[in-house]
């Protein structure tokens, strides 16, 4: 009887969750294909169907589509899934610094900033409004045509032009929570800055930041499989999906998989963070 | 009026002045010789004191930052390490191809978004709305190499429709400026919706709807005129990111403007072009926005009257 009880609350709980997904679509599918690149990335090895993303078979390059090479084989028989499926590694790789990075400077800057106001205040986001009249991309190739290309040279480009937008963002949370009455009781009892920034004001102001770092995580993936694609960003043979389609493009209009693939992942992995973002947005907004 | 327009002329040649100070910063600031990195490691000892000379790299910061600067305001932005030839006589031949390019992608993502976005809203939850909202949401996920790729393989070799690369004459553009259109496109028709639905909201809305104004009438001139604000500046905003979108698509398309100008330069190291490309584009979006601005302000009869709050 116990046991049947629990049953049915616990299929209960399971369609109120189907119900809930159902009603927001882009949470659901975004979170799904999101989930699918986190999945793909951890099994990589258990998944693909070649041992290695790097093994080359060079008597038989530009196969077509069998058991055996779902996507085919590159230019130099290498297998393409195998090599989508580990480029999962490098977009989440990406994202996940750059967010990290950009996402921590920026809202550090941003919180003190508000929470400073006065001449700190302008003078940062002055400098913010000079960092973003750069165009993304372009500041970034101006930062690798300085430093070099490469991998980390191209992450640490896509962090600093990330930052204004989390600097405002967070700026702008602090200056409204900065009047609040929470706050000011606190700032009475001698709280001080880094207390008032960390402990009163950041955990109220994540929600929106979090929100962000959803959004954009698209677009690093994005930026930097452009760099790659460009030849600036990680270098061949590493199957990253930029460089795979760098590659790829010498044999458009002689052989389409190495180019097809690679970027129907890049649009399914940017498509699902862009969706996910949108509807957690979506659901803060009607709270 | 002429205040508020003043005002906003104000603000250019600070943002502008910061941007030269950072991208002139960038290269003195790196550890080692400018001169040798630019050089190249294969140059010789005369090449980079040449270099060195040119750049005025003995002076001081400052010294070396004013000669910098008088030189870019009298029109010489050093010479191109790699071609030889004067920085603004590659700007200038280069800028027409990005700017044809540009404007007709921006022509087809106003074109499409704008009525796109007025249709979604005026049936929210429809599928009219369903159908724009996903193929919005494609355009600004989608990599505009890719887009570029599959449609030099579908149009221009399977198809033969158009041509397959460079430039010369009008159909050589139409697959490019496509590329370059999706982002911009998927962004100002999620703007225009969401700003339209805002507007429909209003009392003034069903007014307009109870006088018997025909749907043409409500929607085009009374909401979308209200509407205009955000997207305006959406559109502003992105030029930023179709001048980044322009760097890869003519690349893709071997289409001879300033961002294929740029991604040479990177991988030559030709730092005079790359500063000098990179201060354009800087120039140009914050141009850019500052037309937006000035075209919301003469919209709003409260503003261009001088009774409006400023802003």
């Amino acid at each position: 009887m116990a046991a049947r009880a629990a049953l049915s609350t616990g299929l209960g709980r399971l369609t109120d969750w189907a119900r809930w997904l159902a009603r927001h679509p882009s949470v659901t599918i975004g979170g799904a294909l999101v989930a699918a690149l986190l999945l793909t990335s951890l099994l990589a090895p258990l998944i693909a169907p070649a041992a290695s993303p790097l093994a080359q078979d060079l008597y038989h390059p530009f196969a077509g589509v069998s058991w055996r090479h779902p996507f085919g084989t590159d230019a130099l028989g290498r297998d393409i899934a195998t090599r989508v499926i580990y480029g999962a590694r490098y977009s989440l790789l990406e994202a996940g610094a750059c967010i990290a990075l950009a996402a921590s400077i920026g809202t550090l800057l941003g919180l003190a900033a508000g929470v400073a106001g006065g001449l700190a205040d302008q003078v940062l986001m002055w400098l913010m409004d000079v960092l973003f009249a750069f165009p993304g991309l372009v500041l970034a190739l101006l930062v690798v045509s300085l430093l070099g290309p490469g991998l980390v040279n191209v992450l640490l480009a896509i962090s600093l032009f990330s930052i204004p937008v989390y600097a405002r963002l967070a700026r702008n949370q602090a200056v409204a929570l900065r009047k609040a009455d929470y706050v000011e009781a606190a700032v009475a009892m001698g709280a001080g800055l880094p207390r008032i920034m960390f402990r009163h004001i950041l955990p109220n102001a994540a929600g929106p930041i979090l929100v962000q770092c959803t959004v954009s995580a698209g677009s690093v993936i994005l930026m930097a499989a452009s760099l790659s694609f460009l030849g600036l960003g990680v270098q061949p043979p590493a199957p990253e999906w930029g460089a795979m389609m760098s590659d790829g493009r010498n044999y458009v209009g002689a052989y389409l998989l190495p180019s097809l693939f690679p970027g129907l992942a890049i649009t399914l992995a940017v498509l699902g963070f862009s969706l996910l973002g949108e509807g957690l947005r979506g659901l803060g907004d009607r709270r | 009026m002429t205040a508020y327009v003043l005002r906003k002329l104000l603000t250019l040649p600070a943002v502008v002045l910061a941007v030269s100070v950072l991208i002139f910063l960038a290269v003195r600031l790196l550890p080692g010789d400018p001169a040798r990195m630019m050089a190249g490691p294969e140059a010789s000892s005369a090449e980079v004191a040449r270099i060195h000379a040119q750049l005025g790299l003995g002076q001081p910061l400052p010294a070396q930052y004013l000669a910098f600067l008088a030189h870019a305001a009298s029109g010489d932005l050093g010479t191109s390490i790699e071609s030889h030839r004067p920085v603004t006589e590659e700007l200038a031949d280069h800028a027409p191809y990005t700017l044809a390019l540009g404007l007709a992608a921006y022509l087809l993502a106003v074109g499409v978004g704008v009525p796109g976005g007025v249709l979604a809203a005026v049936k929210p939850g429809g599928a009219w709305d369903r159908l724009f909202s996903g193929f919005t949401i494609l355009c600004v996920s989608l990599a505009n190499f890719w887009v570029g790729l599959m449609a030099m393989e579908l149009f221009a070799v399977r198809l033969q429709w158009l041509p397959l690369m460079g430039a010369g004459s009008a159909s050589h553009l139409v697959l490019p400026a496509i590329t370059l259109a999706l982002a911009p496109m998927g962004l100002i028709g999620r703007m225009t919706r969401a700003s339209m639905i805002d507007v429909l909201a209003q009392d003034y809305i069903r007014t307009a709807r109870a006088k018997g104004l025909g749907p043409f009438a409500v929607n085009f001139r009374h909401a979308l005129r209200n509407a205009l604000a955000p997207i305006i500046t959406i559109v502003g905003l992105n030029l930023g990111s179709v001048v980044g979108g322009a760097v890869v698509t003519e690349s893709v398309f071997s289409w001879p403007g300033l961002g294929r100008l740029l991604v040479d330069a990177v991988g030559n190291r030709d730092y005079p072009v790359v500063q000098g490309v990179a201060l354009a584009a800087v120039v140009a979006v914050t141009l850019a926005n500052l037309a937006a601005e000035l075209v919301i302000a003469f919209l709003d009869p409260r503003l261009r009257q001088g009774l409006g709050d400023g802003r």
